[in-house]
């Protein structure tokens, strides 16, 4: 998929660099834009190199704002509700949802047509990745515990199949209320220790659970590997994320191709990512771990070759 | 109910359904849910807070300055024992040994005796070496429920350099449970011979952004046969932890206990049977900053009470012989052992990470001690005595095969002056599997006050009237303790070399220590003539800074472990204790100076537990234990004596409801003598437990 792309956004430029008309980009942020302001960054400044002009609508969108939207060659939404705003506007250029979670994007209102028009970068990472960090950071571990709420059962059910797929033995728990969580845990990882995959999921992992979620693992002597950074200062062995500004170049190469051919790439998982991970619990848990650059390379590396 | 999908049957239906067409799959999941809430990118983005920092993580083995056991919360359940103490019999070249049913003696490496005090215990850092009467480490009394403790690290060996005097041989420190991994409620029943009654009730909740435990028990039994030494041990704690904010942690632990133990002998002049009480109390403050999982800032303050009644009337009967008074008189007494002791204690702690590869430790605190026991010190007046301390650690891995650790404490003890205990120890990490680890300490421990002001004597509490003379009352009749002022803090030196090896994918361990510890100016007890009071003693007790033990030894534990649920665990312990002037070729023929008989020579243990089908436990402990002494004499001798112990335990179907129901059959291969001969007989005692949770 990578590749295809770059492939397709150097043709595209080689082709159409000089018919392409500079058309207006407009980013679309969040009513709370903190962590987005690096990935508006990225964005801004990968379209701005090819000649486009960039504008920016902080959130949330005014009335007058859809009339101005209607200007704009290409929208860059930023965030899920951003993304179900503009959804819900329909409006006809072309669409770029960026930073939102891929259930959330598959069930925006689209129509068949809309295909080329409307694309996504998620902010997750694809299933098959995650599993594969497990193999190459991991590979003793056999066990994947995946505990997951109602927001979190398709990604739960997509890493069960990857796992499967990698001969690796998921065990998959579904929670619908806080209270089930410490039971569940227990269950789950009781007996012999396993991976906990932690997956995004605000009834499951949150701020009120997630020092219980960490303890219990840790005294089951079961690694976590989490999905942001926050996790592994908070305890987790390692995760796999993408920096808001790694999809934001990402969005802005996506972007750039839709407006230099009018068609969007179709929607993608971030290309690059990065690995944290946490020294302090690898020796306690009796865990050699290698560094996260080297991490990232063999994984790059695997999928280069798949 | 949580609905667990990887059941057999959805397994199987899933396996098909994924070879054949996954999508179809997708679909009618998606289907069948009934509308999800959608995903935002919050959690993504979302920061969390450090909940493992490195002053929680446990210390990989093999980057500890020493050798450490570890008894996590799997291996006290399959242990079945009812109270902390009873899991040192499990740890290398520890000694437990029951005086009385309710008074435990645990002391490492020997140098007891019925009082021992050269090992410390912490409970959350909070230090529960008592500063009462000959100090030491009121088992009884650590005001923590053993279901509440997630792991005991025992450091075999001294370490003033981290916990200051005290930590002179052993350290234990207990960690209990973060009150957000005990959620619900737990009820615990136990029952069995002996009069084992024990009922215990824990309750976990979460308001708003504090995480509450509250946990009340009660333990009651009737001690061992033919001697008067009940317990009922009750208490209560409370552990409330409020997360401010994602860097701060306001940590508050209250407690509550309250002991009545039967005590005395029935054929006892001047300690006949009766009941006394001990009831302490304490609360604890901590606040935590913790920025990043290796740098934290900490304060602690914590306060703690003791307070003891034991109070009996008696009229002592003195034969002529005795009072050296041509008749026999019977001498009236109030006899009143009633204390108070109260500690206080403030500690500022910074743990950061100034480079690559290093890791620093350092901080100061302060503690005062006030004793009210009349009796003790022949005053009314409060006994003060305090320690301020400084301290600082550096850890610094030089590379992946060497790892060197440096520290030091600094205290200043109104009884004894100043003290520096550095520890120095490197380890090398020879492969990713095999460690070996050098290390030199110099450890101390403080008299308390009972040594140095200690002053017994006994006054008569009604006139005495005789055909010849009238005694009035309060006229000093006997003294059994005198002062002893000028006595030094103890000292001792470690040298020690260890070797740890993790055969991960054989889920197997070894670790060895070999160490010689050279103890000098041990304070020991002794007699002399006084003429204190009406009648003089050849036996009044005082205390000097006048014995000294080289200990040298061998530890050993080989340890396979393949599930939390299942393990084998084998242990021996070589120990030899030579006094002055008793040179260690010598020892064992000759009469011996108190401290070579003051551990065995051998000991040995066998743990081990199987989970032989799924929710079902058995497990098993034996101890070897070579005879010793815990007087400074031969006449009180114990021999060799072996201990077996059987539990079978079954976790009850979730379904049904959460929980486990045990049988526990403790010492099951006769009574033993572990205290002195004829004191008390540890027989066997078998009883059920049912916990549950919900």
């Amino acid at each position: 998929m990578a590749l295809l792309l770059r492939a397709l956004l150097v043709l595209a430029l080689a082709l159409g660099g000089h018919q392409a008309h500079a058309g207006q980009a407009c980013l679309v942020m969040p009513e709370e834009a903190g962590a987005f302001s690096e990935a508006a960054e990225a964005m801004g400044a990968e379209l701005r190199s090819a000649g486009h002009r960039v504008q920016t609508f902080p959130g949330p969108l005014r009335a007058d704002d859809a009339t101005a939207l209607n200007a704009c060659a290409l929208i860059i939404t930023l965030g899920a509700r951003t993304a179900q705003g503009i959804a819900a506007l329909a409006p006809r250029s072309l669409i770029l949802h960026t930073l939102l979670p891929r259930s959330t994007y598959e069930r925006l209102p689209l129509r068949p047509e809309d295909a080329r028009r409307v694309s996504a970068i998620f902010i997750d990472q694809p299933a098959s990745r995650q599993i594969e960090l497990l193999r190459i950071a991991l590979p003793e571990w056999q066990r994947v515990a995946l505990l997951v709420g109602p927001e979190s059962l398709d990604m739960g059910q997509r890493l069960q199949l990857a796992a499967r797929d990698r001969r690796l033995r998921p065990a998959l728990a579904q929670i619908s209320d806080e209270s089930e969580l410490y039971p569940t845990l227990q269950r789950t990882l009781g007996g012999e220790p396993g991976i906990l995959l932690a997956v995004p999921d605000s009834t499951v992992y949150n701020n009120r659970t997630i020092s219980n979620i960490l303890l219990t693992a840790y005294h089951q002597r079961s690694p976590v590997v989490g999905f942001s950074p926050a996790y592994v200062k908070a305890g987790a062995l390692l995760a796999l994320y993408s920096t808001p500004a790694q999809v934001g170049q990402q969005a802005g190469e996506a972007g750039r191709l839709g407006l230099a051919t009018g068609t969007l790439p179709p929607p993608a998982a971030p290309r690059h990512f990065r690995i944290s991970t946490n020294p302090y619990v690898a020796r306690s848990l009796g865990i050699q771990l290698e560094d996260p650059g080297t991490l990232r390379e063999r994984l790059e590396r695997s999928e280069a070759g798949q | 109910m949580p609905t667990h999908l990887a059941t057999p049957r959805t397994l199987i239906l899933r396996r098909l359904a994924t070879r054949a067409c996954t999508p179809l799959l997708i679909l009618s999941t998606q289907a069948l849910a009934a509308a999800p809430p959608d995903a935002s990118e919050a959690a993504y983005l979302a920061d969390l807070p450090v909940v493992l920092s490195a002053t929680r993580l446990q210390q990989a083995r093999a980057d500890t300055p020493g050798s450490v056991t570890v008894i996590d919360r799997h291996m006290i359940r399959a242990a079945g024992v009812r109270d902390i103490h009873e899991l040192f019999m499990l740890v290398p070249g520890f000694q437990v040994g029951m005086h009385t049913g309710n008074r435990p003696l645990v002391t490492y490496h020997g140098l007891s005796d019925e009082a021992p005090r050269r090992m410390l215990v912490q409970v959350d850092g909070r230090s529960v070496y008592s500063p009462y009467f000959i100090a030491g480490v009121e088992w009884n009394q650590l005001g923590v429920d053993i279901d509440d403790i997630e792991r005991i690290e025992v450091f075999r060996g001294s370490n003033s350099a981290a916990y200051g005097s005290n930590a002179f041989l052993g350290v234990a420190n207990i960690i209990t449970r973060a009150p957000s991994e005990t959620r619900g409620t737990s009820l615990r029943y136990r029952a069995g011979d002996g009069g084992v009654n024990d009922v215990a009730v824990r309750h976990g909740q979460r308001i708003g952004d504090v995480d509450l435990r509250l946990t009340a028990a009660r333990n009651h039994d009737s001690g061992f046969a033919a001697i008067n030494d009940w317990r009922k041990a009750e208490l209560a704690t409370l552990r409330a932890d409020w997360a401010i904010n994602h860097d701060h942690v306001l940590e508050f632990q209250a407690g509550w206990t309250n002991n009545d133990l039967g005590t005395g002998k029935d054929d006892n002049a001047t300690d006949p049977e009766r009941g006394s009480r001990i009831t302490t109390s304490f609360g604890l403050l901590r606040w935590r900053h913790v920025p990043a999982p290796d740098e934290e800032l900490s304060v602690t303050w914590y306060h703690q009470e003791e307070n003891g009644r034991d109070r009996y009337a008696l009229s002592v009967p003195v034969s002529f012989r005795q009072s050296g008074r041509p008749v026999s008189i019977g001498i009236p007494f109030d006899f009143d052992y009633g204390f108070r002791a109260v500690r206080d204690d403030l500690e500022i702690q910074r743990v950061t990470n100034p480079a690559a590869g290093l890791r620093a430790v350092f901080g100061a605190g302060m503690r005062e001690d006030r004793l009210d026991a009349p009796l003790r010190f022949n005053s009314s007046e409060r006994v003060r005595s305090g320690v301020n301390r400084a301290f600082a650690t550096l850890e610094w891995r030089a590379s992946p095969q060497w790892l060197f650790n440096a520290g030091f404490m600094v205290e200043d003890n109104s009884l004894t002056g100043t003290s520096l205990a550095p520890r120095a120890s490197a380890n090398y990490h020879m492969t990713e599997n095999q460690t070996l680890r050098f290390a030199v300490n110099r450890s101390y421990r403080s008299p308390i006050a009972f040594e140095q002001k200690s002053s017994m004597i006994f006054s008569n509490s009604a006139p005495i009237v005789t055909p010849f003379l009238t005694i009035p009352a309060g006229t000093p009749i006997s003294q059994t303790f005198r002062p002893s002022p000028g006595l030094r803090a103890e000292r001792i030196t470690t040298y020690e070399m260890g070797y740890l090896a993790e055969l991960r994918p054989l889920h197997a361990s070894l670790d060895a220590r070999l160490f010689l510890e050279r103890a000098r100016d041990l304070i020991e007890m002794r007699l002399e003539n006084s003429s204190a009071g009406l009648l003089p003693r050849n036996n009044t007790r005082y205390f000097a800074n006048s014995g000294e033990a080289d200990i040298r030894g061998l530890e050993v534990v080989a340890t396979w472990r393949p599930t939390t649920g299942t393990w084998l665990s084998l242990q021996h312990t070589e120990l030899r204790i030579d006094g002055p002037g008793n040179p260690a070729t010598a020892s064992g023929a000759q009469p011996s100076a108190w401290v070579a008989n003051s551990a065995p020579r051998h000991s040995s243990a066998l743990f081990g537990a199987w989970e032989f089908h799924p929710r079902w436990q058995v497990s098993v402990a034996r101890r070897w234990v070579g005879g010793m002494s815990w007087y400074s004499d031969t006449a009180h001798r114990v021999g060799m004596y072996r201990q077996l112990d059987v539990q079978l335990s079954h976790r009850l179907p979730p379904d049904l409801l959460r929980g486990e129901v045990s049988v526990t059959a403790r010492n099951i291969d006769g009574d033993d003598e572990t205290f002195a001969p004829g004191a008390s007989w540890w027989g066997s005692r078998i009883f059920g437990t049912l916990q549950v949770e919900f």
